[in-house]
């Protein structure tokens, strides 16, 4: 009886180990998605898009904006346009607003902008002025792309560095989005 | 009593104390492989150097695993002039974007011929390059000033 002591202890501690680590590891995956972001206000800016019209956060307060910076020069940037294109199609009417600025040329982003139909501003700033925004918001190695969610109070709620997947930001837009309407819903009861 | 077959109470609460560290040691250890990725400081990821070897200099770059720099993305800056430097053949990689590319991963050496400088007469040699990671991050280029390491 007293030999199975250690195995009894040993199966308990790898089982409770195994469980613990899955539960940190959700718990952990959602300070990076929420908390982990600054609790407060994101810097406003004024910055001219492609077609030369000023674009600023500010403009943009009470719906949700993803900040997607950006460069052609960038391979993970270019491939994660596509999700950034069909995310805006799937969620503007739901209240998403993507805000593309690009850390680069006007003309090479226009090129681009064009060839693959973006649908959302292409928003230039000079590459000083782009990564000091970026730090701003949080970015920790200076690195693109990096994707920063604001909601409709300009609290930023979410902030990721590198390529950003479908299975990372939909559940985040999902909840954000559906706090959105519930307030909007709840403003024109009121 | 016979301790050996029966443990006492607090050799068991001993034991479930060390079960529960190893619980805690080990869901760190998860956490961390399986958290979200975390990219390395560009001075970390690429790592520049370079040294007087015979009549040229030669450059050399510390590439940290999982991360690249482009042959498209290197310059040598020796005072305030850009001079020529040899680079040796990279990886092959297409870029939808820009065509076939060079990459290097690990390490890369580059030579400034004895007809480009010299190489006695230099101290520093700013260096330019850009990489990336593979797990989908792109640093912007970036420009380090090295001293040169003689081996005169």
């Amino acid at each position: 009886m007293a030999g199975l002591w250690k195995p009894l202890v040993l199966v308990v501690s790898a089982g409770a180990a195994l469980a613990g680590g899955v539960a940190l590891q959700q718990y952990l995956g959602s300070v990076d998605a929420e908390t982990e972001a600054p609790a407060g206000p994101a810097l406003d800016f004024t910055l001219a898009d492609i077609t030369g019209e000023p674009q600023s956060l500010t403009a943009y307060r009470g719906q949700l904006v993803l900040v997607n910076f950006w460069a052609t020069w960038c391979p993970p940037c270019r491939e994660e346009i596509p999700l950034l294109i069909e995310l805006q199609a799937e969620h503007a009417e739901a209240g998403l607003k993507v805000l593309g600025i690009a850390l680069d040329q006007a003309d090479k982003v226009a090129a681009y902008v064009a060839q693959v139909g973006m649908n959302y501003p292409a928003i230039i700033a000079p590459p000083a002025q782009g990564f000091e925004l970026m730090d701003a918001y949080g970015a920790k190695v200076g690195g693109l792309p990096f994707n920063v969610l604001v909601d409709g109070q300009g609290q930023i709620v979410f902030r990721h560095e590198g390529a950003l997947t479908r299975e990372q930001i939909a559940p985040v837009l999902t909840r954000h989005l559906s706090r959105h309407s519930a307030k909007g819903g709840a403003q024109a009861e009121g | 009593m016979d301790h050996r077959r029966n443990p006492p109470r607090h050799t068991l609460t001993r034991k479930l104390t060390a079960g529960l560290w190893l619980c805690l040691l080990a869901a760190t250890a998860s956490a961390a492989t399986l958290g979200q990725q975390q990219f390395l400081p560009v001075d970390e990821a690429f790592v520049p150097d370079a040294w007087v070897e015979g009549d040229a200099i030669t450059l050399a770059w510390r590439i940290a695993p999982g991360y690249y720099l482009y042959r498209h993305g290197f310059a040598a800056i020796i005072d305030g002039e850009t001079v020529d430097a040899d680079y040796p053949d990279g990886e092959a990689k297409v870029d939808d974007y820009f065509g076939e590319v060079e990459v290097y991963h690990d390490q890369v050496f580059a030579t400034v011929p004895a007809a480009q400088v010299d190489a006695d007469a230099v101290r520093e040699v700013t260096v330019r390059y850009q990489g990336c990671a593979e797990a989908g991050l792109c640093y912007p280029p970036v420009e380090r000033t090295v001293q040169l390491q003689g081996t005169r």
